[in-house]
């Protein structure tokens, strides 16, 4: 199939434009989320193919290289039918050094361009216009107005994108910059004729960021969108977390109805749903954060977000870039390591990385919550007005944090690096203020679901399997006698220093694969079946069976710390190039969390 | 004086951007559009201490101290 390729720079309205150009079937390879992304759609008989984002066609930071190999790669393909660079109207000059670069290498490549100018319906809303029939004969290629959110221009510009790439060879560039001449230079000279009056457009923009990223006003305003961004976690995440947990439970039940009993049964509803349904448990979670990070970025907020972290993560070797993927990892720690490569310096993007874990991911929540109904009381409150269990899920996520920042510190002291002066600058535009529109953020949040289910799944297929598999032979025995008792009796010691008996060191052994499993596999150890949907039900049980306050105020640690996810190593190895790094981290971490777990539970 | 000093809400054109600078930066810098010659208003001082924030052809900018201390300006009136 013959494609369409579109280019543009971050911030020009590329995704929406692509959303609209193609409709509901389209493709992402990589992970979504804040990073590179190439997404493919279709339009009529063309592939549409939307290349990641980039400011000029010379990259600094990682995620920039990716995107100018990516475009150089495309547009030398021979399917390539037409390159189709994204303008943004009210950022002429900014948008038309990109587009000048690229429709140099076009032409030396025989292919052609078209402009798109979008955001249109802002140049028109304050009574102004720009003339694309003067612009299209000074840039040499086609140039149409239309606005992919406003649909202004966009059912005519569909109409000529298709006619032209059917015809490419009609609108190949009768002129693009010769080898001397500059597109930093061109494209100031066409933004002073035929771009808006700055200081207007910016006006009220310059208003709003005096106000933001003041500090103490932005301070305020900072702490409470983080405020609510992680209460919406809770909040909007919660009923369509039971509303898996009762999908799930059903199927089981559907399923357990039609198996013969014995051991066909016993593997669909302790192997399969118990596995499965205490994971696909956070695909919600991870779909309502990604909702409300896609929010802060499209409406422009995020940027600023960074620009105020940027001082105070500094003082820790760390960049402002480096609070996105720190918030991302929050929901989960793969998007959020490919998020870091937005961070322009190696080292502090390294660091980055590094701390990522640290982050409580969702995959940590089940085992937070039963931990911390465990060990506080369920209507107790703190200073009066806070619930006690809520404060302590609170501590949890916090007590991360300080480890990350603490490590961050630590690494930045003692890790050796390349000569600073290879170290970028921070550099950051600040996009213009827009509300959000539905398209990309539906798609980037469907995506964000169906990804973690590809990525996750095998591994917690075979965990489930395997811990199953262990505590079910030998046949016809007690748990303990079976192999997964017989392997705990063999750890016991290890877990001792932490207060923990033979079915905690089991239920932390099979976590290091994944740690999401602990809760069902501690269940399975405990007697009970499903407990992952009952988690009050095993609270109890753990109560009963006398687990200290200390003993779990350690084990609750310990999994804030312990890098005990597979697919995080696997993501780490791939980013940073190197498997001891990874697989040192996995160790490192394993290490730390046991010797804060012994010490909480010697010292208490 | 140089970019960092620069007060809020001050417009000054750039006189010159510091050798100082490493090649692939000073580059970026100039396909930002800031080269000898621009104009540049301070939006704001950094927040919290940090980045600047510049209006520059367009666009605005958060440049981090180190880097804006070595690009000299001078007032516009």
């Amino acid at each position: 199939m013959q494609k369409i390729l579109m280019v543009g720079k971050p911030n020009s309205g590329k995704s929406l434009l692509f959303n609209q150009l193609t409709g509901l079937r389209q493709k992402v390879a990589n992970y979504p989320g804040v990073t590179v992304e190439v997404k493919r759609g279709q339009c009529e008989k063309f592939e549409v193919v939307d290349l990641p984002g980039t400011y000029t066609m010379r990259g600094l930071s990682r995620d920039e290289e990716i995107a100018v190999k990516e475009i150089k790669h495309a547009i030398e393909q021979d399917d390539t039918a037409l390159v189709l660079c994204v303008l943004d109207a009210t950022r002429l000059e900014r948008s038309l050094v990109l587009g000048l670069q690229i429709q140099k290498l076009a032409k030396e490549r025989g292919k052609s361009v078209l402009f798109a100018l979008n955001f249109i319906d802002e140049v028109h809303r304050i009574g102004e216009d720009i003339d694309t029939a003067a612009l299209s004969r000074e840039l040499g290629s086609p140039v149409l107005a239309l606005s992919a959110r406003s649909l202004e221009g966009l059912t005519e510009f569909r109409q000529a994108m298709l006619e032209y790439a059917a015809q490419p060879q009609d609108i190949l560039a009768r002129k693009c910059l010769t080898q001397a001449e500059s597109a930093v230079k061109r494209s100031r000279e066409l933004a002073n004729q035929f771009g808006l009056k700055m200081d207007v457009v910016l006006k009220n923009q310059n208003a709003i960021d005096r106000f933001l990223l003041n500090n103490w006003s932005g301070s305020v305003v900072f702490l409470g969108i983080m405020f609510v961004l992680f209460q919406s976690i809770f909040t909007l995440a919660t009923p369509l977390m039971d509303g898996v947990e009762t999908l799930v439970a059903d199927i089981a039940t559907g399923v357990s109805a039609v198996a013969p009993a014995g051991i066909v049964r016993d593997f669909f509803n302790d192997a399969i749903f118990g596995g499965f349904g205490s994971f696909l448990v956070f695909v919600p979670q991870i779909m309502v954060l990604t909702l409300v990070i896609g929010l802060l970025e499209d409406s422009g907020y995020l940027a600023r977000a960074a620009l105020m972290c940027h001082r105070p993560l500094s003082a820790i070797g760390l960049s402002g870039r480096s609070f996105i993927p720190y918030l991302s990892g929050h929901a989960c720690a793969i998007p959020a390591i490919m998020a870091a490569r937005t961070i322009e310096s190696p080292h502090k993007r390294l660091i980055t990385m590094m701390t990522i874990p640290l982050m409580s991911c969702s995959a940590r929540l089940p085992v937070y919550a039963l931990l911390v109904a465990v060990l506080v009381p369920q209507d107790a409150t703190f200073l009066g007005i806070f619930d006690l269990q809520g404060a302590a899920f609170f501590g949890l996520y916090f007590f991360g944090i300080v480890m990350a920042l603490l490590v961050s510190q630590l690494l930045n002291k003692t890790m050796p690096r390349d000569l600073d002066a290879s170290d970028m600058p921070f550099i950051l535009e600040l996009p213009t203020y827009r509300l959000p529109h539905w398209k990309p953020l539906f798609y980037r949040v469907l995506n964000s679901g169906t990804a973690f289910i590809r990525r996750a799944a095998p591994v917690i297929f075979m965990v489930s399997v395997g811990i199953w598999i262990l505590g079910y032979f030998p046949l016809n025995n007690e748990l303990e006698q079976s192999w997964l008792g017989q392997l705990g009796h063999f750890i016991q010691p290890l877990f001792e220093p932490m207060g923990l008996d033979w079915r905690y060191g089991v239920a932390i052994l099979m976590s290091f694969l994944a740690r999401e499993v602990f809760v069902g596999a501690l269940g399975t150890l405990f007697g009970m079946q499903g407990a992952e949907e009952d988690v009050a039900g095993l609270a109890d049980k753990l109560q009963a069976d006398g687990l200290t306050l200390s003993a779990g105020l350690g084990l609750v640690l310990f999994y804030v710390v312990a890098l005990q996810c597979v697919a995080t190593v696997a993501m780490l190895k791939a980013e940073t190039g190197s498997n001891k790094l990874a697989w040192g981290l996995y160790a490192g971490y394993g290490v730390l969390a046991y010797g804060i777990a012994c010490l909480v539970n010697l010292i208490m | 004086m140089t970019l960092w000093d620069l007060p809020s809400k001050q417009l000054a054109v750039v006189t010159r951007i510091q050798s100082s600078i490493v090649a692939a930066v000073s580059e970026r810098l100039s396909e930002m559009g800031l080269e000898e010659g621009r104009e540049v208003l301070c939006v704001r001082k950094g927040p919290l201490g940090g980045p600047i924030v510049l209006q520059l052809g367009g666009s605005i900018f958060a440049i981090e101290s180190q880097l804006a201390a070595q690009i000299d300006v001078a007032p516009a009136a």
